[in-house]
């Protein structure tokens, strides 16, 4: 009994989380967002992230539960300690970098446009001239859109959901749904009157998932699984399973980042680390 | 406390972004005073048509009227925008919240005005009437200026009510206030945008509910 309470005495002085104690944390996960987070037909959650979350769970050896936060309040949560992980494809950007640890990314956050198949072929910016685009709400596809505004003549148009903002572009009240290429892909792959553009940007950019400021351990060990994922090709397999399309060889889907985090963003800790893979 | 306020009152991030906000404040503002406007002027207008008596009309308008109180305004908006360029009809977001959001107010305001109208006792009606007034005057001069006064406080409640649904309109990428506050707390990943957007629904809401203390004092003559 007196070895158990300075076992938890010393526990408390390190500041460790009670969560990591029990080897248990909760994940928020935008469920609805194909092909990240859906349900599947018995109505467990399936999808990119879940799939990764069972991958970081084996390596890691914290059982991730996941639960459904919708996007919109996902940071709210997050700082008011509701779950551990924003286990959702967040693009890594200075701005939420500043107020959430991010795990090094696992996707790039290359946009492409949905569109109508009779809207003809987009390889180029300028083929995007005067569209009304559609964006889910607080995405960060909205910037490239706000910047270009003037020179192509686009108008921003942004959806609380997804789905609706795929059904702008069907019934023409948008003409184009500016999203992450895989996502697209998916959409695309599910109904044959959308294509997906030729046309991408943001190349550069990842997307990653993260934890609250103060919880730099947890970060550090998901970040960890997540490179033993990269290093045995598990993460690329997952992504070519659900979009169809394989990452390429300077994807950071297959490329592990030294140290903890995404490098050249706040939060990041350039500390070297061995790559300990033996699954628990 | 600290990391309280850090996160729900950060006055950089209140700074920074206050001129975001400000545009969708005005877009709602915008909004609900057209809504407003149009609501309350149809929903009398419909009132007074029903206190004539003409009885098929009258039936369409409750009818009508009990159908659209009982919807949701989030489906009718969502049908009005998705659902008209099926037959044709393309409308902006603007205007599908306008018109959705108008046909909600014009519902409950002319139950509100009728209920006003049908509190004067009938006796009234019959004594202006038996003075030689026509049935117009008596309206505009005995019932209205009663049942008005009537009809203010529950009436309040359906203006504040109906501005604070102006948000539904960001399901149909309308960039109001709500809406543009949670974009913006996306992109910083702080919830101070929110609060931002609560402050300026106050400064909308309470000058709404003193301006309708004033217009229930000026009618206390009509006591």
């Amino acid at each position: 009994m007196k070895k158990t309470l300075w076992i938890s005495a010393i526990a408390g002085c390190l500041g460790a989380p009670l969560a990591l104690a029990q080897e248990s944390v909760v994940a928020a996960s935008d469920v609805g967002y194909a092909p990240y987070s859906m349900v599947s037909n018995d109505g467990s959650l399936e999808g990119i992230d879940i799939d990764i979350a069972k991958g970081m769970s084996k390596y890691s050896g914290i059982d991730i539960k996941v639960i459904d936060q919708p996007w919109s309040t996902t940071f709210a949560g997050l700082n008011a300690g509701k779950f551990d992980i924003v286990l959702s494809a967040a693009a890594v950007t200075p701005e939420r970098a500043g107020n959430m640890l991010f795990l090094e990314g696992y996707g790039d956050a290359t946009d492409a446009v949905l569109v109508k198949k009779s809207a003809g072929e987009i390889t180029k910016a300028s083929d995007l001239q005067g569209m009304t685009l559609a964006i889910n709400k607080g995405s960060s596809s909205g910037n490239w859109i706000r910047e270009h505004s003037q020179q192509y003549d686009l108008t921003l148009a942004e959806y609380d959901k997804a789905s609706d903002a795929v059904q702008a572009v069907i019934t023409g009240q948008a003409d184009g749904y500016m999203m992450y290429q895989s996502a697209a892909g998916w959409i695309a792959l599910q109904n044959p009157l959308l294509a997906v553009s030729d046309f991408t940007t943001g190349g550069g950019r990842v997307y990653a998932y993260s934890v609250n400021n103060d919880n730099p351990e947890l970060r550090n060990r998901l970040d960890a699984a997540l490179e033993c994922m990269k290093d045995d090709g598990e993460l690329k397999a997952i992504f070519t399973r659900w979009t169809g399309i394989t990452p390429k060889a300077d994807s950071v889907s297959v490329n592990s980042q030294p140290g903890y985090g995404q490098p050249g963003f706040e939060g990041y800790d350039d500390t070297p680390h061995e790559h300990d893979c033996s699954a628990s | 406390m600290h990391a309280f306020i850090e996160n729900f009152f950060n006055w950089a991030i209140m700074a920074q972004y206050g001129p975001t906000l400000l545009v969708g404040f005005f877009r709602t503002v915008w909004l609900a005073l057209l809504v407003i406007v149009t609501g309350v002027g149809v929903g009398m207008l419909l009132a007074l048509i029903r206190s004539i008596g003409i009885r098929p009309l009258n039936v369409l308008i409750k009818q009508s009227v009990d159908v659209i109180r009982a919807l949701p305004p989030l489906v009718l908006i969502i049908l009005l925008y998705f659902g008209l360029p099926y037959v044709g009809l393309r409308l902006g977001g603007f205007v599908v919240a306008w018109f959705s959001l108008s046909l909600v107010l014009v519902a409950f305001a002319e139950e509100i005005f009728w209920a006003g109208i049908c509190a004067i006792s009938k006796g009234q009606l019959e004594a202006a009437r038996a003075t030689g007034l026509t049935f117009a005057t008596t309206m505009k001069s005995v019932v209205l200026p009663q049942a008005v006064r009537i009809a203010i406080p529950p009436l309040t409640s359906r203006l504040i009510a109906i501005t604070k649904n102006t948000a539904l309109a960001s399901a149909i990428a309308v960039p109001e206030l709500l809406g543009t506050a949670i974009t913006v707390q996306s992109d910083v990943a702080n919830t101070t945008p929110l609060m931002m957007a609560a402050i300026g629904y106050l400064l909308m809401i309470y000058p709404l509910v003193l301006m309708s203390k004033w217009v229930e004092s000026r009618s206390q003559w009509a006591k």
